[in-house]
């Protein structure tokens, strides 16, 4: 019936529209200090959030329910700090200057028994942090981390997926060994 | 039919159709018939139900010496080949025919004669009327018939409303029910002792709806005025309106075409009636007609008559029609006058109403009101003021509230000299909202319309309405510190509207509209069906 009335109400034109989803949504807005072309911000349990700044390392998030978040900053690929933030619906929150703090990394040692061909990636599936690429040697080095605890997901092609958690202090270097 | 004697007879007919189909392939048969005869088959026939009800069992109601002999001199008259030359005439006077349900009976019979859209059909009554109040409480009118008791008068007596309806189902677009009867009270008419009562203490008058009606296919004609009594007279012998009106039959052809209509004999006998009771009984008529009254009561039309001008509109009650200069009415009712350009005037009390040439042509015959509306302004252009909105409170809520909105509305009155109107319409708004509680905007509205109504005017009151199409554009802007954009749409929406007018000073009007309209619209990616709604007021301009 529904569809009937509106193939019926077609023959009448419809153009343009009104949207109501920028009114229920905040944005978030601050300045990378420091930043460099590997800079990255993103929301923390969220990676299909994030954006690059900009020439003046000044970074915009919109669409952003309303809620508490945590922004990760990365404004070089060896910096980078967590930023706690409330956002409110239509309102854009300012965090200001982000300085960051050295990232920790985490280097990951994939063993395997056999002859098994080693191939795969490590993500961090919390963190806007692009993945690292495991070859032969079995190992791969992400980050930067900001201080505290994560999960990490090694996918090898032959093996599977198997997870991790890794907590790391400022500036760590840290080892995760995964055995298939 | 069974089945299988339906579908024998088929058989037999296929089989005849291949029989024959032997020598000639189909075709029509020819059958010889006399022009004469054919033409004696097609002739619309002329019908008469002549109702007389003298005494009735109840004897609060006081026997009418007239009204059988009322029926039966029509009856004389109608039946005369060189007057009404009825076909069928049907007295009915005696008291076993004339119960409710006698005269009931009697209209369905005559709906079984006269199966013809032209034949003539005319049902007279000669009785007493009363007033009564039906179960629902309502006061209405009822014909006293034979078997009728006057405290129950609703139970017993026969509802004008249903006679109405009976004779409206005649197939005849040529009828005619003449009312020789009244309800006031007094003379041929006898009320309950509470409806007296009642009537006596209503000081403006009694507000019932008229009993004369009439519509293309029907003529009412009563034998006196809503609240005045028809009287019967010892000198004439006769109920006095049916006196003349049978008078009207021999001597009523006022355009000399050689036929007497029903409008001609009722102002006839109108006129003279209103004479003979020194003004105290005014018969009543209210006529729609197109073209000529083809309503013939004797004689037939034999020539162009001479051009007439007429008119039964309770508006133009009491005004003088003067033709050249000379009296030759007052209205309601008609005159005939000499083909040509003619100078009319319409007046009363001295004021002209009307003032101004019209030409006629033989066998024309003019409605002074529709004269009249051909003069007055048609066209009206007015300013309004009022409100537009979303149907529904969730997109009053998340889209737009309802908004106030100026604008401009024209309407043209009158299409084709038919009661249509067409309208256009345009209005806007514009301002300052706040959404969701924290998203301030600013819009800009902008409807457009084109519409139908169908007009009624009374007076100076017209109602209508009708079908129409809306445009609407409305844009949104937003500078919210995490949105700034503009949004726009644009829909056509069909619906509905009804309004009415008040008109003063004849170039000035008030006017009230309102509509509803279904339009689709985009929403947050979707498209959806929406309702609206407008409304507004404004005064304006006629020309």
């Amino acid at each position: 019936m529904r569809a009937l009335l509106l193939s019926g109400l077609g023959v009448a034109c419809a153009c343009g529209g009104l949207d109501n989803r920028p009114l229920v949504v905040g944005s978030v807005r601050g300045v990378a200090a420091g930043c460099d072309g590997d800079a990255v911000v993103g929301v923390v349990g969220d990676t299909s959030v994030q954006v690059r700044p900009d020439e003046a390392c000044v970074f915009r998030i919109d669409g952003l329910d309303p809620g508490a978040y945590e922004l990760f900053v990365a404004p070089t690929k060896n910096k980078v700090t967590l930023v706690p933030v409330q956002i409110a619906a239509t309102k854009l929150a300012d965090v200001g200057d982000v300085d960051a703090r050295p990232g920790a990394f985490v280097r990951v040692r994939v063993s395997a028994p056999g002859s098994v061909e080693l191939e795969g990636e490590v993500t961090a599936p919390d963190l806007p942090l692009a993945a690292a690429a495991i070859g032969r040697s079995g190992m791969a080095r992400i980050g930067p981390f900001p201080a505290g605890c994560f999960r990490l997901d090694v996918t090898m092609k032959q093996l599977g997926k198997k997870s991790a958690t890794s907590c790391v202090a400022e500036g760590d270097e840290r080892d995760v060994d995964v055995t298939y | 039919m069974s089945a299988r004697s339906l579908c024998s007879a088929v058989f037999a007919l296929l089989a005849a159709g291949c029989a024959t189909g032997a020598l000639e392939k189909g075709g029509l048969v020819k059958l010889k018939v006399e022009q004469g005869a054919l033409d004696d088959a097609y002739r619309p026939r002329r019908f008469a139900l002549l109702v007389g009800i003298s005494q009735t069992a109840d004897e609060g109601f006081r026997t009418l010496r007239y009204a059988e002999k009322d029926a039966s001199d029509l009856s004389v008259a109608l039946r005369d080949p060189a007057v009404g030359h009825f076909d069928d005439v049907q007295v009915v006077t005696s008291r076993d025919a004339t119960t409710r349900a006698g005269l009931l009976d009697a209209v369905a019979q005559l709906a079984r004669k006269a199966t013809r859209p032209d034949d003539v059909v005319v049902v007279y009554v000669s009785a007493h009327g009363t007033l009564a109040r039906d179960e629902r409480g309502v006061l209405r009118r009822y014909l006293v018939t034979s078997d009728a008791i006057v405290e129950r008068a609703s139970q017993t007596a026969l509802s004008m409303d249903a006679l109405e309806a009976s004779f409206k189902q005649l197939p005849s677009r040529r009828r005619l029910l003449v009312l020789a009867t009244c309800h006031s009270g007094g003379g041929k008419s006898l009320l309950p002792r509470e409806v007296e009562a009642e009537l006596a203490t209503l000081k403006a008058g009694f507000y019932a709806p008229p009993l004369e009606e009439a519509s293309r296919a029907s003529v009412v004609l009563s034998a006196s005025d809503w609240g005045e009594t028809a009287r019967e007279d010892e000198q004439l012998e006769n109920d006095i309106y049916t006196h003349f009106f049978v008078e009207a039959l021999a001597s009523g052809d006022r355009n000399g075409d050689g036929a007497v209509t029903a409008t001609e004999a009722h102002d006839w006998a109108r006129r003279r009636t209103y004479t003979f009771t020194k003004g105290r009984q005014r018969p009543s008529a209210e006529i729609l007609e197109v073209g000529a009254d083809p309503i013939v009561l004797s004689g037939a039309v034999r020539r162009f008559g001479n051009p007439e001008l007429f008119s039964y509109s309770q508006r133009l009650d009491g005004f003088e029609l003067k033709v050249d200069g000379e009296v030759k009415t007052e209205l309601p009712g008609g005159a005939a006058v000499a083909p040509g350009t003619r100078r009319v005037e319409l007046t009363k009390g001295g004021v002209p109403l009307f003032d101004g040439p019209v030409v006629v042509a033989e066998g024309e015959r003019i409605e002074l009101d529709a004269l009249l509306r051909r003069t007055e302004p048609r066209r009206s252009v007015t300013l309004t003021g009022g409100a537009f909105g979303f149907a529904d409170e969730a997109s009053r809520a998340g889209l737009l509230p309802a908004v106030a909105t100026a604008g401009l509305t024209f309407r043209w009155e009158r299409l084709f000299d038919a009661p249509l109107a067409l309208q256009l319409g345009l209005a806007g708004s514009f301002g300052t909202h706040t959404l969701l509680e924290n998203a301030p905007f600013r819009y800009q509205l902008v409807t457009g319309s084109v519409g139908i109504d169908y007009l009624w005017q009374r007076g100076s009151l017209q109602l209508f309405g009708g079908p129409e199409v809306a445009g609407l554009w409305l844009a949104r802007s937003f500078a919210l510190e995490s949105y700034v954009g503009a949004q726009n749409v644009i829909t056509v929406m069909p619906g509905v509207s009804v309004g009415l007018a008040y008109i003063f000073y004849e170039h000035f009007e008030l006017s009230a509209r309102a509509r509803a309209l279904l339009g689709l619209m985009s929403v947050d990616g979707e498209s959806r069906a929406i309702g609206f709604f407008s409304a507004f007021a404004g005064a304006g301009y006629r020309f």
